[in-house]
């Protein structure tokens, strides 16, 4: 796991009263029992954990969440612009 | 007792006075004040409450519950759930689509609203949580308890102000006896201790403003009151068939005899001094249950501790009832839950019912000369109790009032 995965996982714990021991990196926001209205809270949050502004709808109930870390961190890279 | 009668079979109760039944009973009978200043109110005319004793949602209603549930249905949870318990009924012994669920509030999620509304201001419109809709609105406090319990009956609030929590236990009777459930969860939850509504009442003149002595604030019937107390809390009853829970072996905890319901359509806050519409409440379910009013041997008051309604009620208890009827105030324990209140005091009216026990009104030194009823006040008053009325008076003039019977 790299930091984003392990810092979506931290949100998720802190935050949303998940389990650790629960979630890995294949885990869906699905299996986690966390629909469309918890995705968008997710987001919010993440978006003050990681400065930087989350499109609603970046991450769907079926993203894993090394797909969701991705996603982020692909939405970082592209505000910072090019390395 | 007819088979067509609707018994009391389960009682939950969420108040100042402590988690559980068993805790709120013993405070009331003891008259222990539970009213004390809060860091949040600090600074307001007003910097004290009746507050729930804390509580870990997490622990006590359940994962999650501090993203998805408002304060009043966290307090709904736990008290809905004690009273089912208390009932011995489960999903094994129901039938699910027979069981509703009724529940009273003024406010609503009104913390929820006021922290959302901050972040907006604060930090613009996409602060506001997704989650918000669903923990404020009102009629998620009964849709939550079915999802809880799994019960898929008739599920609705009843929004008559201070007289919610009646209109809930007294709308679960109707629900019953016109045969459309065979079981009602019905009670009344309110949180409403928030800057804002504490503001809201402390303007209209309605808050006692002993800030000096909190404890001492809700005084209902004395003749030093200055007003009311807010609290927050949640109260349940179960209500069934008598003819059903006699076949399940079910305890009884009293009968659920009679239910009156009106508007004064006098004025948004003050109580016709005439007292018709309460009276007329009162006489419907006095009629409904079958009891003369000289039967009544209890009123567990809705007493508020404020100047016009304690003195307004007391001559209509007067005027509907005889004068061997013994009352009492129990907001000057819990101070007012507002939604909840008719509810809770349905519940400590069951049972004081239960032990032959009036409650004393706390906190009274001198009854106020205006009042001339019997009202019971520094230490219990053990007497047998076979007919009980509780009262409730809404703003907006709407009254509501509950027959109860050993």
């Amino acid at each position: 796991m790299n930091g984003i995965d392990t810092k979506v996982i931290d949100i998720l714990v802190n935050r949303f009263d998940l389990d650790r021991e629960a979630i890995t990196a294949e885990t869906t926001f699905h299996e986690l029992e966390m629909d469309s209205l918890f995705i968008v809270e997710f987001l919010v949050v993440a978006e003050r954990e990681f400065t930087t502004k989350i499109s609603d709808d970046l991450v769907s109930p079926e993203d894993t969440i090394s797909t969701a870390a991705a996603k982020i961190q692909d939405v970082i890279i592209a505000s910072n612009g090019p390395a | 007792m007819s088979d067509s009668d609707v018994v009391v079979t389960g009682l939950g109760m969420v108040t100042a006075a402590g988690l559980g039944t068993t805790a709120a009973w013993e405070s009331v009978c003891a008259g222990r004040a539970t009213a004390s200043r809060r860091d949040d109110l600090a600074g307001l005319p007003v910097d004290f409450a009746c507050s729930v004793p804390a509580f870990d949602p997490l622990e006590i209603v359940g994962r999650r519950s501090r993203l998805v549930h408002d304060r009043f249905v966290q307090l709904a949870l736990i008290a809905a759930r004690e009273a089912v318990s208390d009932s011995a009924l489960d999903r094994s012994t129901w039938t699910a689509a027979r069981v509703g669920v009724v529940v009273g509030g003024a406010f609503g999620g009104v913390g929820s609203w006021e922290r959302q509304h901050r972040a907006m201001v604060d930090h613009g419109a996409d602060a506001v949580s997704p989650l918000f809709i669903p923990m404020m609105m009102l009629n998620m406090v009964a849709g939550h308890i079915a999802m809880d319990l799994g019960v898929t009956g008739p599920n609705l609030v009843t929004a008559t102000a201070c007289a919610s929590g009646s209109s809930a236990v007294g709308t679960g009777l109707d629900l019953i006896t016109s045969g459309k459930c065979d079981v009602v969860i019905a009670g009344g939850s309110e949180a409403s201790i928030t800057p804002l509504i504490i503001s809201g009442f402390a303007r209209m003149g309605a808050l006692s403003r002993r800030s000096e002595d909190p404890a001492a604030a809700s005084r209902p019937f004395d003749a030093d009151r200055d007003g009311f107390v807010l609290g927050e809390g949640s109260g349940f009853l179960v209500l069934e068939k008598a003819a059903d829970a006699r076949a399940r072996g079910a305890r009884k905890r009293a009968t659920l005899a009679g239910y009156g319901a009106s508007a004064d359509a006098y004025h948004v806050t003050t109580p016709d001094p005439s007292g018709k519409g309460a009276l007329s409440a009162l006489g419907q379910a006095l009629a409904a249950a079958d009891i003369a009013p000289g039967e009544v041997d209890y009123v567990n008051a809705h007493g508020t501790s404020t100047k016009i309604n304690d003195v307004t009620e007391a001559r209509i208890i007067a005027s509907g009832l005889s004068d061997r009827a013994a009352v009492s105030s129990t907001k000057g324990v819990t101070g007012h839950t507002l939604g909840a209140a008719g509810a809770i005091e349905a519940a400590l009216t069951v049972l004081s019912i239960e032990h032959n026990l009036v409650p004393p009104t706390a906190n009274v030194a001198r009854i106020d000369p205006a009042i001339s009823v019997d009202v019971v006040f520094g230490s219990p008053r053990q007497t047998r109790i076979d007919v009980a009325v509780s009262n409730s008076f809404g703003f907006g003039g709407q009254n509501a009032v509950l027959v109860f019977t050993a």
